[in-house]
């Protein structure tokens, strides 16, 4: 049976550029939704990662402390790491690099898992997302369906 | 320690509690003990934010005030409103209501037996940790966790501050199929909450005994959730919107949260233990064969606040079970809302949130708008209880190497799964000018 890719969606739709994955999900063509299983989940926590086995994992984000615009995509099993060279701190929940931190140490991600995110630079409640994250939005998706079709590619041979 | 020497234990981030705060307990020199539960986490206003607005648009704003508990907010607001509007609801939506409140008891309950409490008994700092050494356990958390927010996601329209709840029923009532995927995945997580009951109740757990005044409400047939009356163990009987006949807030210098004394300033708990306590008779069939498994007794839980983690365990079982139940039955509503007319009053009620009674209040005008709100959130009214507990079981760590004395402490109030943001939303700002 071909593994399905997962495609985990963060943030708030209402809060200017943290709408960026929500609306690119949005605007993957019908092929890719059909393919790939889209959840739009918020704030991304460990649970979130506990998917069917087999299942190839994609998490997308809007990033603080890149440049506004620009894609950014590595394996997720490294998102702890790059996380921690930012002040991120909060006490109301896991961050997302905790949550993938934790999903790692229950093994529960794997090397095929992929985090992408696009740098934003405005997040005020009731905000549009601001030029540079609506002009690179494309570009988003662009790269939220190559990495769509190379899960179907991967899986090809198994089906 | 010494008759001259006065030890200080300061913890100056309370971790894996909810929000921002602190301990500073001194022993002085004749052995009295002075503990101080410094909430610095900023005011949220939220009381001020609801003034002006229509009660519909109160449901959706004081969800935001918890990420974990946004429905006991909900719940509460908008029992209060159709008390003074009399609006009767559908049988139909009020099980909806409890469904939507056992999601909620679910993931608040998963999350704090797994990831924040036990690793206290364990000897993990985190839940990172203890997932390295025990992943089914902690997965299975997560599952318990996760089914929570499905429910709240289904019933609520999303997980996280649901925005479905209407003064009288719902915008929307799920269909049949809508709650049918949860069938299997209740059954499923019965088993787990009946393994998370027997898990904790064999972790090793300090002894602390003492005999706490405990408030919650009681219902005539249910376990309480939505309503019922505010009772304790000593003798207090009021109607869920009567909180303010015997209970007041006071402000305290240290704290940015209100704290909530009863008339006679005794402090009092709140939370699983105290429901449990009062209502063992009205759990679940298997939440109370499950209790009476572990061989605990209400009186044992009562008596000693770390053994908390039995109650909660005992509570989300009961909160599985009766999801269980309730999806097992459902018929749909007629119509997902009665209609109301709005009307000058005091809008007052309580339910039990997580972590205990949530009492709201709020002056409506003729045209249905806010002219004041109190919201008193349990981790408020549990504050003064947190402190006393902590002053009667400083003495029996207080020669322990200082680390771990400090530990033993901050263990202590994690015990009490306080939510440092909820307790926070208070408005009484004072503004002194210059002439």
């Amino acid at each position: 049976m071909s593994a399905t890719v997962r495609i985990l969606a963060c943030g708030a739709i209402d809060r200017g550029d943290d709408a960026a994955a929500l609306l690119a999900v949005r605007r993957l063509p019908a092929a890719t939704r059909r393919a790939a299983r889209i959840e739009e989940v918020g704030q991304l926590s460990a649970e979130h990662l506990l998917g069917p086995a087999g299942d190839r994992t994609v998490v997308v984000d809007c990033v603080h402390g890149i440049p506004p615009g620009s894609i950014l995509e590595l394996p997720l099993a490294e998102l702890p790491a790059v996380e921690a060279s930012f002040p991120v701190t909060s006490t109301h929940g896991l961050s997302p690099g905790g949550a993938v931190g934790l999903a790692a140490a229950l093994g529960t991600i794997g090397p095929r898992d992929r985090f992408l995110g696009i740098g934003g630079e405005s997040f005020g409640a009731g905000d549009r997302p601001s030029p540079a994250v609506a002009d690179h939005l494309g570009e988003l998706v662009a790269r939220l369906i190559r990495l769509a079709q190379g899960a179907a590619e991967v899986d090809e041979p198994c089906a | 320690m010494t008759a001259t020497e006065q030890l200080h234990f300061e913890v100056s981030q309370l971790t894996r509690v909810e929000g921002e705060g602190s301990l500073d307990l001194t022993v002085a020199a004749d052995g009295s003990v002075a503990a101080q539960l410094r909430i610095f986490e900023a005011p949220r206003y939220f009381e001020r934010l609801v003034v002006g607005r229509t009660p519909d648009e109160v449901l959706d704003i004081v969800a935001r005030i918890c990420g974990i508990c946004p429905v006991a907010y909900q719940m509460s607001a908008v029992h209060a409103f159709e008390s003074l509007f009399e609006v009767q609801i559908d049988p139909a939506v009020r099980l909806l209501r409890r469904l939507l409140y056992c999601g909620e008891w679910i993931e608040s309950h998963a999350l704090h037996i797994y990831l924040l409490h036990a690793p206290d008994y364990l000897g993990y700092a985190s839940a990172l940790e203890l997932a390295a050494d025990h992943r089914a356990v902690v997965e299975r958390g997560l599952r318990l966790k996760q089914l929570g927010n499905r429910i709240i996601g289904i019933v609520g329209g999303r997980a996280i501050h649901p925005v479905s709840v209407r003064v009288g029923g719902f915008s929307r009532a799920p269909r049949r199929t809508d709650l049918e995927p949860l069938r299997p995945l209740l059954e499923e997580a019965i088993i787990a909450a009946q393994e998370t009951v027997s898990w904790v109740a064999g972790l090793e757990m300090p002894s602390f005994d003492r005999e706490p005044r405990l408030v919650a409400l009681r219902h005539a047939s249910e376990y309480p959730m939505t309503d019922g009356r505010i009772t304790s163990n000593d003798g207090i009987d009021l109607a869920p919107g009567e909180w303010g006949e015997t209970f007041h807030e006071v402000q305290v210098p240290w704290s940015h949260a209100l704290q909530a004394r009863a008339a006679d300033e005794v402090p009092y708990l709140l939370g699983p233990t105290a429901r449990l306590a009062l209502s063992a008779d009205r759990l679940h069939p298997l939440a109370e064969a499950a209790l009476a498994a572990t061989g605990f007794t209400p009186e044992a839980l009562r008596r000693n606040l770390f053994l908390s983690i039995v109650a909660r365990a005992v509570e989300l079982l009961h909160a599985v079970a009766e999801a269980a139940d309730i999806v097992g039955g459902y018929v749909p509503p007629a119509r997902p809302a009665e209609p109301w007319t709005p009307r000058a009053g005091t809008a007052a009620w309580a339910t039990e949130a997580p972590r205990g009674l949530l009492f709201h209040r709020y002056q409506v005008d003729d045209a249905g708008a806010v002219r004041a709100a109190q919201i008193v959130p349990p981790t408020s009214q549990n504050q003064a209880a947190i402190e006393h507990d902590l002053e009667l079981f400083a003495p029996a760590v207080v020669d322990l190497p200082h680390a771990e004395a400090t530990l033993r402490l901050e263990q202590l109030i994690r015990a009490y799964d306080p939510c440092i943001s909820c307790a926070t939303h208070f408005l009484r700002l004072r503004v002194e000018r210059s002439p």
